[in-house]
């Protein structure tokens, strides 16, 4: 061990500390019984769905360039991405979310959903 | 050492690094393109036992290669935005700070900051920074590779040493 050591352990806890502080407080902010499942594909918003209205078990498709597709599946109080064509397919491993905060990312189709909570700029649904 | 010693010797580590980041991407991970950055066990190596235009030299390389080879689009991006970051730093690092830090350490640093550049290239791809919430964890892999991967440069260039053409070389 040298001596610039400590001084870099130090920092890169300070740094660890303030990103885990920086994401509970996200957490702590957007956290409410309210939510909105804001969906979002290249910056753009094309779908808002609030997810304590949802009646049932619903299916939508959302296309990414003609040919590539997700399958998202709501219901009360939860989303998912059932199916997708995309090489890795991590989204559909994400699973269901349920908590504002939570998020399913798609990044070869440059798509994510969030959860919003209480102070959520959206309202009802949108399309 | 002759320029055709360093080019074979460079050829060497690149093609090394090609073989770690193809097996390295069966490991599963949180999102496609996102590496543990093992391959960078060669950059630094090159850093050490050459200087930084071979160490830049080989992670420019191995990344594009790489990409051709076993990635998509978006993991070249990811690779070549969190390679550069973590290069440059690890390379002003070693130059002007070797005295007092460690190998793991700048090795710890450069994997901090492969992971800060991969995810500023995604965040900007979905135009959300919300993918920051998955920093820490991030954060908390990138110093267990970043000390697995100073741990085997050293082993790798002490005994690296020891051959006729780096003579004379110290850390």
């Amino acid at each position: 061990m040298k001596k610039g050591d400590k001084i870099a352990a130090i920092c890169i806890l300070i740094l660890i500390i303030s990103s885990f502080i920086g994401v509970f407080s996200y957490r702590l902010y957007v956290k409410g019984s309210h939510k909105i499942a804001v969906i979002k594909q290249e910056g753009k918003i094309i779908n808002t769905i609030d997810l304590n209205k949802v009646k049932g078990r619903k299916q939508f498709k959302i296309k990414y360039k003609t040919s590539h597709f997700n399958l998202v599946e709501v219901e009360n109080g939860k989303i998912r991405i059932e199916d997708a064509d995309c090489p890795d397919k991590i989204c559909i491993k994400t699973g269901w979310i349920s908590k504002p905060g939570e998020s399913i990312i798609c990044l070869p189709h440059k798509l994510i959903i969030n959860i919003e909570g209480k102070n959520s700029k959206y309202d009802g649904l949108s399309n | 050492m002759s320029k055709i010693k360093k080019m074979v010797f460079l050829s060497f580590l690149v093609g090394i690094a090609l073989v770690i980041y193809v097996i390295e991407s069966q490991i599963p991970v949180l999102f496609p393109g996102i590496k543990l950055g093992l391959a960078n066990m060669i950059s630094l190596t090159a850093l050490i036992l050459l200087g930084w235009k071979e160490a830049l030299t080989v992670m420019l390389l191995r990344t594009l290669l790489g990409s051709i080879f076993g990635g998509t689009m978006s993991a070249f991006m990811f690779s070549i935005a969190g390679g550069i970051l973590s290069n440059v730093v690890m390379i002003i690092l070693y130059k002007y700070f070797k005295k007092f830090l460690s190998l793991s350490t700048i090795s710890i640093c450069g994997a901090i900051f492969h992971n800060i550049g991969q995810l500023l290239v995604a965040s900007i791809i979905i135009e959300d920074f919300r993918i920051y919430i998955y920093l820490p964890v991030l954060l908390m892999s990138a110093i267990v590779t970043g000390y697995f991967i100073g741990w085997c440069t050293k082993f790798l260039t002490e005994n690296l040493y020891k051959l006729p053409m780096f003579k004379g070389l110290k850390y």
